[in-house]
C-alpha cells in the first residue's frame, strides 16, 4: 500500500496530466451532440452579460451601417407590400404563417471549422432550438440551445451543418455545406448530372426542411465542376451576405412546424 | 511570497481578458486566409515561477483553458492544449538547465537567463501548443496540411506578440 502511494506521489505530474487530459477529450467529444453542456456555452448567464456590454460598446461605432441595411430591408418589405396588395385577387396560398423574432448577433465567431454564434434573445423572446436564423439579404445560421435570455445557434459556416438549397431558375435541389477554406463561399452538393448549371444563378433555400422559409436568397454560382466519376456537381456559390458583419438577425419558425416534425419523425421510425 | 501569489494572479486575470476581448477579435489572413490566431494566454503558464509544483501547473493551465473555452464556445480545446503545454514545461526547463541548475526563487524570464535562452523556452512550448491546439480543433489527421500550416503561422504571429511583451515590459518574475 505505501509502496503504492509512493509510486503515485511520485509520479503525480503524469497522472495529473493524463486525468486533466481525459476530462478535456471528453469536453471536446461530447460538444457536439449533448444539451447538458448549456451552462458552458455562452448562452450562459455570466458571459452572456460580459459580452453584451462589450457589444453595447461596439455597437456606437456601427449605428450607421445598420441604419443603412435597415432602411433598405424597410423598403423592401414596403414594396413587398405593394406588390401583395395589388395581387389581392388571387386566391390566398401561402398557408403557413412564420413567427419573425428580430435579434442581434452577440458574440460571432468565422476562425474555426465549426462555427457558433450567440444571439441576444432566448426563450422569453419565444426563441426555441432549430430555429432558422436570416438576416437581410441572405441566411445566417440554426438555433443550437436556448436559455431565458440568450440562445446560441450554429453559424452557416459550420462545416458539420448541412442545409437544403436549390438553383432558384430550375428548382434542382442539393445541400449546401461549407467547406471551412473561405468565409464567403459555400459549396452546393449532390446537384445531379443532368441538371443545367448556369453561373450567375441564384441559390436559394427550398421548402423541404423546416428549419428556414423556401425561397430566400442565399448566393449566386460563381463556379461550377464536374469531376469524372462524379454524378453530381460541385458548385461554389458567393453568399450575398458578409458572415463577418452580422448585428441584426431575424429568427423564424413556420407555425406548423411542432406538427410537421412529428410526422416526420413517425415516418422515420417506421 | 504572497504578494508573488497576487501578482500571478493578476497576470492570469489580465491575459485571459486580453485575449478573450481583443485578440480573439484578430484576423490577420482576411477573410479567405483564417490562418493566423493570436493566442498570448499561454503566458500565464509560461511566466510562473519555476518553483510552483508541477501538478499545480497542470490544474492552473486546466482552469485558465476552461475559462478561454466558454468565450470560444469549444469546451474542453484551449484546455486540453493548455494542459498538454503545461505537462512540457518541466521537460523543456530540464533541457534548457544551466549548468549551475536553477537556484531557488527563479523566474523563467529573460532577465534572468537572458533573451536567447527565452526565446528557446516559449518557443517549443508555444509550438507544441499551437500543435496540440489545431490537430485537436480538426481531430483527423485528414487535414495534417492545413494543421502545420495553421499552426506555424498562428505560432509566429503569436511568438513574435508574446517576445514583444518580453522585451517592452521586460518583467523580473
Amino acid at each position: 500500500m505505501q509502496n503504492l502511494l509512493r509510486f503515485i506521489f511520485r509520479y503525480s505530474h503524469f497522472f495529473t496530466f493524463v486525468i486533466l487530459e481525459a476530462i478535456c477529450i471528453y469536453f471536446l467529444v461530447s460538444y457536439n451532440t449533448s444539451q447538458k453542456e448549456i451552462f458552458i456555452y455562452s448562452s450562459n448567464l455570466v458571459t452572456g452579460k460580459i459580452y453584451n456590454t462589450v457589444d453595447e460598446i461596439r455597437d456606437y461605432a456601427q449605428l450607421e451601417r445598420v441604419n443603412d441595411s435597415i432602411i433598405r430591408e424597410n423598403a423592401r418589405l414596403k414594396a413587398a407590400l405593394l406588390t401583395l396588395s395589388a395581387d389581392s385577387t388571387l386566391p390566398d396560398l401561402s398557408i403557413t404563417n412564420y413567427k419573425v423574432i428580430p435579434s442581434r448577433v452577440i458574440n460571432n465567431n468565422i476562425l474555426g471549422r465549426n462555427n457558433m454564434m450567440t444571439i441576444d434573445q432566448g426563450s422569453d423572446a419565444g426563441i426555441q432550438p432549430s430555429m432558422g436564423l436570416i438576416e437581410d439579404g441572405g441566411i445566417v445560421g440554426i438555433v443550437k440551445d436556448v436559455s431565458q435570455n440568450y440562445a446560441t445557434a450554429y453559424s452557416i459556416l459550420n462545416a458539420s451543418l448541412m442545409i437544403s438549397a436549390k438553383i432558384d431558375r430550375n428548382d434542382h435541389f442539393g445541400s449546401l455545406i461549407w467547406p471551412a477554406e473561405d468565409i464567403r463561399y459555400m459549396e452546393l452538393t449532390s446537384v445531379p448530372k443532368h441538371a443545367e448549371v448556369r453561373l450567375g444563378d441564384t441559390v436559394t433555400t427550398t421548402a423541404y426542411s423546416a428549419v428556414f422559409p423556401p425561397d430566400i436568397p442565399i448566393g449566386i454560382i460563381e463556379e461550377v465542376d464536374l469531376e469524372p466519376g462524379r454524378s453530381d456537381f460541385s458548385i461554389r456559390v458567393k453568399l450575398f451576405n458578409d458572415l463577418s458583419r452580422i448585428d441584426v438577425v431575424y429568427a423564424v419558425r413556420a407555425e406548423t412546424t411542432p406538427e410537421r416534425t412529428e410526422i416526420e419523425n413517425r415516418m422515420e421510425d417506421e | 511570497m504572497s504578494s508573488l501569489i497576487v501578482k500571478n494572479v493578476f497576470r492570469i486575470i489580465l491575459l485571459i481578458l486580453v485575449q478573450v476581448l481583443i485578440f480573439k477579435q484578430v484576423n490577420l489572413g482576411g477573410p479567405d486566409f483564417n490562418y493566423f490566431q493570436i493566442m498570448i494566454y499561454p503566458l500565464a503558464i509560461l511566466l510562473l515561477p519555476i518553483d510552483v509544483p508541477k501538478p499545480l501547473v497542470l490544474l492552473i493551465a486546466f482552469a485558465i483553458g476552461m475559462i478561454v473555452d466558454i468565450f470560444y464556445d469549444s469546451p474542453g480545446l484551449h484546455a486540453a492544449s493548455l494542459v498538454f503545454m503545461a505537462f512540457l514545461r518541466p521537460v523543456v526547463l530540464r533541457m534548457l538547465m544551466p549548468d549551475t541548475g536553477y537556484v531557488k526563487n527563479s523566474y523563467p524570464v529573460a532577465s534572468m537567463f537572458g533573451l536567447v535562452w527565452y526565446l528557446q523556452y516559449s518557443g517549443i512550448l508555444l509550438l507544441a501548443f499551437f500543435l496540440a491546439y489545431f490537430s485537436l480543433e480538426a481531430f483527423t489527421p485528414i487535414y495534417f496540411g492545413s494543421i502545420l500550416l495553421k499552426t506555424l503561422l498562428s505560432f509566429l504571429v503569436s511568438f513574435v506578440t508574446i517576445i514583444l511583451h518580453q522585451i517592452i515590459i521586460n518583467p523580473k518574475s
